[in-house]
């Protein structure tokens, strides 16, 4: 996964705080894992698919998040994205580990 | 509790939902009450006309935390018996795209259980909405704009 960043289109990404965003390279974090995305609705309709598998270095779920945000213009208001792990509500900076299923969640609209 | 409680208290529909089916199951004698609210597809929003609606979800954590919000508000507000279910799919105008039940001893649980219910679901059940539009676009409606049933 790339984690090469274009600011001109990025823009802010919910809960990131941008004090991790220093520069330093993904790869000189943790080692590669693999994780489950499952995409629904808006980011479905963005992504262009419904699931895939991807390597990532991320160690948190908002690492995720703007990582796929930028190589896959996943874009919304940024504040009203939430983010579900296992089938389960989870926050943005709980840890990402091997294996994990994750969904972004847009804004919803039952109802 | 005044009997064992009977499969699921969300559901999710991808067919017409069965009204009278689940008021049926929701009958019990220690009731003296039964507020029911039904969320129907209009045929405007925000000044669009609206040629029909289409709902998806998350189904493995819509199912769940849906149940939580029905477990919530039979706690919350002491009722007898609570259900709700969605739909998904496409749907026409007119369609019922929610149905909630709130059963209880006295009308002003389950007013309030009822309400309750619904306006939980709206803000927590991982469900979208996508708009189909007289002019042939379509959009995913934001929840400030979200006013095509309620």
């Amino acid at each position: 996964m790339s984690t090469e960043r274009n600011a001109a289109e990025s823009g802010p990404v919910a809960g990131v705080d941008s004090t991790s965003d220093n520069g330093q390279p993904c790869s000189a974090g943790p080692s590669e894992k693999s994780v489950v995305m499952e995409y629904f609705a808006l980011f479905k309709e963005q992504r262009g698919l419904a699931t895939e598998t991807v390597s990532t270095t991320a160690r948190t779920l908002k690492e995720l998040y703007r990582e796929l945000a930028d190589a896959y213009g996943l874009r919304y208001d940024p504040e009203s994205v939430s983010v579900a792990r296992n089938d389960e509500f989870a926050a943005w900076d709980d840890r990402l580990s091997e294996g994990d299923r994750v969904v972004f969640l847009s804004p919803f609209g039952g109802g | 509790m005044s009997r064992p409680r009977l499969g699921r208290t969300f559901v999710l529909n991808p067919d017409p939902i069965d009204i009278e089916m689940h008021k049926a199951e929701l009958r019990d004698t220690d009731a003296g009450a039964l507020c029911t609210f039904e969320g129907w597809v209009r045929n405007s929003n925000e000044g669009r006309e609206v040629r029909s609606l289409e709902y998806t979800a998350y189904p493995a954590l819509a199912l769940k935390e849906g149940e939580r919000i029905v477990e919530e508000a039979i706690e919350r507000f002491g009722l007898i018996e609570a259900f709700c279910a969605h739909r998904t799919g496409h749907l026409s105008l007119g369609d019922c795209a929610v149905w909630v039940a709130a059963v209880s001893g006295h009308r002003d649980e389950a007013f309030r259980g009822c309400r309750f219910i619904i306006d939980e679901v709206k803000a927590r059940v991982p469900i979208w909405k996508r708009e189909h539009y007289r002019d042939g676009t379509a959009e995913w409606v934001l929840p400030k704009t979200a006013a095509s049933t309620i």
